[in-house]
């Protein structure tokens, strides 16, 4: 296969030209007068040629059966479970850790309640937990399990530039019993501290309040304010998770 | 929302997607068999993500970089799990671009190193990029970038050199 001349245009700006992005055409035009260019692209449209003559006619079914089967995280429902009944037996029994009639204390203003989140990471197939400073890297599928069975959740993430995303679709999902969260997400390329935080809706609060909160907590901008971004102010339970997102 | 025909999202998607991410797994992986296992592998993991995925104006880069991933893994594994390929191939040690062509030989050699100056030499020897290009594709200052690919080079012509000469 042809390499690349140097001053010519890296191999996926040729994809993207391929792809016919409009602001790729200048890698078109250069690639119209570039011998060197023109050879990769010859190359580049044989290869497609083998893929539609050979691999997706030799592939399409396989492609549609590992589909079809469950992704890796439910291979792991055997593992939570247990964990999920773990956590409700501890519910079950924390009216019994409830201080004294006579205890008298000061109740904070405002903290929310916790809320369990455990965060999963796929690597080479297998569900590792990430926890607050681990590393994970772009391109790293990610999948939320939260105790809240039943209950409609918000999983949104604030990266490094401030910018908030929705880590299920519409924001929310109702958290089925096993508290695996339908769905799940892939990290994008932003380098730098990346915080999840996962809130129980209440009535009346929808998914746009979250993040605007999300947004007010790392106002002050940089890493640090994504790193130090504690509890958000609504009156919800919540739990959040840092990961530190590094190159590979 | 549920679509009506599944499956032919997912051929779309396929016949979209496909071509690039054989062209980028036949490129690394060197192996027209193992870049057909490959881009099965890479489109289902991209399928499953791509509709909960903001990867802004286009998913090429975001698919490349999996595809990059999963193939590094796939020499790397391969090489260590297979026994018969436990002694470094005979390969010049001047010319590492030829020799990171070699399959076998590209396998030997990554399985040396850690994920980032493995992805730093495939993409500075193997794709040509320069230094900047590879620290903006990274995330790492160019400094870094140089150190780490020296490092390999230099480790790198060693281990070749000592095979030669064995």
């Amino acid at each position: 296969m042809p390499t690349r001349a140097p001053g010519c245009p890296q191999d996926l700006d040729l994809e993207r030209a391929l792809a016919g992005e409009p602001a790729f055409a200048a890698t078109v035009t250069h690639a119209a007068t570039c011998g060197s260019c023109a050879a990769r692209l010859a190359w580049m449209r044989e290869a497609a040629d083998l893929f539609a003559r050979r691999v997706l006619p030799a592939t399409r079914d396989a492609v549609a059966q590992k589909l079809a089967r469950p992704p890796w995280w439910r291979r792991w429902l055997p593992v939570v479970v247990p964990v999920a009944a773990a956590a409700t037996w501890a519910v079950v029994l924390l009216p019994a850790l409830r201080p004294p009639p006579d205890y008298v204390g000061a109740k904070g203003a405002g903290v929310p309640a916790p809320l369990q989140l455990q965060v999963f990471v796929d690597r080479a197939g297998k569900a590792a937990e990430v926890h607050t400073g681990d590393r994970v890297h772009p391109g790293d599928g990610l999948r939320f399990v939260v105790d809240a069975p039943d209950r409609e959740v918000v999983l949104v993430s604030v990266d490094a530039r401030g910018e908030v995303s929705r880590l299920v679709p519409g924001g929310s999902a109702r958290v089925p019993q096993t508290g695996i969260v339908p769905g799940g997400s892939v990290l994008d390329g932003v380098l730098g501290p990346e915080r999840i935080f996962a809130v129980e809706l209440q009535p009346g609060m929808d998914v746009s309040r979250i993040e605007a909160a999300v947004r007010a907590a790392v106002a002050q901008g940089g890493e640090q304010a994504v790193r130090e971004a504690g509890a958000l102010p609504v009156a919800a339970p919540q739990g959040t998770v840092l990961l530190e997102k590094v190159a590979p | 929302m549920e679509r009506a025909d599944p499956q032919g999202r997912v051929d779309a998607l396929y016949r979209q997607f496909g071509p690039a991410i054989f062209r980028r797994c036949l490129k690394l992986l060197r192996d027209p068999a193992e870049a057909e296992d490959a881009t099965q592998e890479v489109f289902v993991r991209v399928f499953r993500s791509l509709e909960r995925f903001t990867y802004g104006d286009s998913a090429l880069p975001w698919i490349y970089q999996i595809a990059t991933r999963h193939c590094l893994h796939r020499l790397r594994d391969g090489s260590r799990h297979d026994a018969s390929h436990a002694r470094l191939p005979d390969a010049d040690p001047k010319d590492l671009g030829g020799a990171l062509a070699d399959r076998r030989t590209a396998a030997q050699l990554l399985a040396r190193f850690d994920d980032r100056t493995a992805l730093i030499a495939l993409h500075a020897l193997v794709d040509g990029m320069t230094q900047e290009e590879v620290g903006q594709v990274l995330g790492l200052s160019r400094k870094t970038v140089g150190l780490k690919l020296q490092q390999f080079i230099d480790r790198a012509r060693a281990l070749l050199g000592a095979a030669e000469g064995a």
